[in-house]
């Protein structure tokens, strides 16, 4: 039957097979729980598995300045942009001032992993607030680097740690990144000729989007996920669900890698 | 024969904060939760001066001091929050009610706004930033087209800080500050935003000899005559780390944020570390010798 596996190595393996030989990703550095689980150590793992299967040519930067790092070398998962663990961990490159070794704005990152409080069907995400702009109901951190993802990255993947009705819902409530207003011919009339979310990962789900109509839908769905549950847990129509495949398990040899050659004291993906 | 002298730029702590005007836009060194100059940040706060704008690229806990002090009345960033400590609360307190005024831009914008500054031009070109929100609440940003190709773009207003408020190494007396050769985006920016105005006031960690500096003139980023003060401010980037010295006084972050949870537990952090505390000095003995040496770090840099 079903080979055991954790919901962890279901998302880096299916994640992994995305990436291209020869392309350049780009992780940033959330902090604690399970924001850097998505968007920092699922995101490593699933580009050094690329590496060791079908991409050896793929640049990882980590933290947004450190190149190709040796992962098996960390000890804790860093918890600070510039922090002792980063700055001594072996890799090929430091980026440390700005403009940095890339010219992002020329295209050199083929893609980026990103997250927000909010994510709409147009697959713009909101990073900033909740209600009102100027006296909202939550503030969050704000912008950061997300408008820069969304429009001057080849390809956005949107990882979101929590499927909840409040987070995917039918508009956000302020627009940080864009995604697809009236489709890729709405991105090109607002200027943005590249980029833009590509899949949105989430603990049920992997979403894409039709990007001609300009609209979010369901991929797959994970093993164990009912679709009412599903359905249940979005804030937006999801439609007919009944053709979904399932998201694709992990093959054996897939695993043994991560486990036994990236992240062999589960200091990424944890060990449950 | 005898030669003019040149002008010493030393001046104690207290007298360089003077120079600061209530209304004033000031740009704060250091990046995120790194090498702030807190100790300058904290006299501000001593001589009640209000009504500040602070523009940044990403900010913590030397905007969200100034927040809580009522000090400040807009921030014009890409984040305000405390990276592994969790949200500025402050921060979210005062914007929640709607008493600070927020600005939003996106990151690497935020540091082409100095860019204009350093070359004193009035905006910098973005492209990509249509359809954002970040566009559609700011009037300041003007769209408009390529001139050459008719491509859209942005025009984003440069940073034009009427202040830089900057914590380095160490200086000689005439001024010429000391960058470390090893350096990531604090140390840059600190760079950058000395270049962008014509009043850096900087604190250091040390004096040292004119000589010292001619061992390493090629370790000067920004030479005294871009500087307007240096004052003398040991740790002065406490609770915040400082590359190559200290490390981040985790306890001290701590005590900060359960500090922050009400307005009368803030009011007693201010007052005991900072209006009861005569100086920088004053300051230093309450958080403690000991306390402070252990957050000494070896100095690895290349």
């Amino acid at each position: 039957m079903n080979i055991d596996y954790t919901l962890n190595e279901l998302i880096a393996v299916n994640l992994s097979k995305e990436f291209k030989n020869g392309e350049v990703g780009f992780t940033g550095l959330a902090t604690g729980g399970p924001a850097a689980l998505y968007i920092t150590a699922i995101p490593l793992v699933a580009m050094e598995l690329a590496r060791r299967t079908h991409a050896p040519d793929l640049n990882i930067i980590f933290a947004g300045w450190i190149q190709n790092p040796d992962l098996s070398k960390l000890t804790r998962l860093p918890n600070a942009e510039y922090d002792e663990t980063l700055r001594d961990i072996p890799c090929e490159g430091q980026y440390l001032t700005y403009p940095y070794q890339y010219s992002f704005r020329r295209g050199s990152i083929s893609f980026g992993f990103g997250s927000g409080i909010q994510i709409d069907k147009q697959g713009n995400i909101n990073s900033v607030c909740i209600g009102n702009h100027d006296k909202p109901r939550v503030r969050m951190v704000g912008p950061i680097f997300l408008p820069e993802h969304f429009s001057m990255f080849g390809r956005e993947y949107v990882m979101m740690p929590h499927h909840e009705k409040r987070a995917f819902t039918n508009k956000v409530d302020y627009i940080t990144g864009v995604g697809y207003p009236d489709g890729k011919k709405g991105r090109k009339k607002l200027g943005l000729t590249r980029g833009g979310p590509e899949l949105v990962i989430t603990p049920k789900c992997i979403f894409d989007f039709d990007k001609i109509k300009g609209k979010i839908k369901v991929r797959s769905i994970h093993p164990n996920v009912s679709l009412k549950d599903l359905q249940d847990s979005t804030g937006f129509e999801l439609g007919n669900l009944n053709n979904i495949k399932n998201t694709k398990s992990p093959q054996k040899h897939e695993l043994k890698i991560i486990r036994e050659d990236i992240d062999p004291h589960g200091i990424l993906l944890g060990n449950n | 024969m005898s030669f003019p002298k040149r002008s010493k730029k030393i001046i104690n702590l207290e007298d360089a904060v003077k120079n600061i005007n209530k209304g004033d836009t000031i740009a704060i060194g250091g990046f995120a939760i790194y090498q702030r100059p807190m100790a300058f940040v904290r006299e501000i706060i001593k001589q009640k001066i209000k009504n500040l704008t602070v523009i940044g690229v990403t900010n913590s806990i030397e905007s969200d001091i100034l927040i809580g002090a009522n000090s400040l009345k807009s921030i014009e960033t890409s984040y305000v929050g405390f990276e592994k400590y969790g949200l500025a609360p402050n921060f979210r307190n005062y914007a929640e009610k709607g008493k600070i005024k927020v600005i939003d831009y996106p990151e690497l914008i935020c540091i082409d706004r100095f860019r204009a500054s350093q070359e004193n031009l009035d905006f910098w070109p973005a492209a990509g930033l249509g359809g954002t929100d970040i566009v559609k609440l700011n009037k300041n940003i003007k769209k408009f087209l390529c001139p050459i190709t008719k491509k859209i773009l942005h025009a984003v207003p440069a940073a034009k800080p009427n202040v830089a408020i900057i914590h380095a190494l160490a200086a000689d007396e005439f001024g010429n500050i000391i960058s470390p050769s090893y350096k990531n985006m604090a140390q840059s920016l600190d760079i950058l935003i000395s270049r962008s105005c014509e009043n850096t006031l900087v604190t250091v960690e040390k004096i040292v000899s004119n000589n010292f500096i001619k061992k390493h003139p090629n370790l000067i980023e920004i030479p005294n005559h871009r500087v307007k003060s240096i004052s003398l401010a040991p740790f002065g980037a406490h609770p915040t780390s400082m590359l190559g010295k200290y490390s981040d006084d985790e306890e001290h972050w701590n005590e900060y944020i359960r500090a922050s949870d009400n307005n009368e537990s803030f009011k007693k952090y201010i007052n005991k570390y900072i209006h009861s505390s005569k100086n920088n000095d004053d300051y230093l003995n309450k958080i403690g010798g000991a306390h402070l040496s252990s957050l000494l770090q070896v100095d690895t840099q290349k």
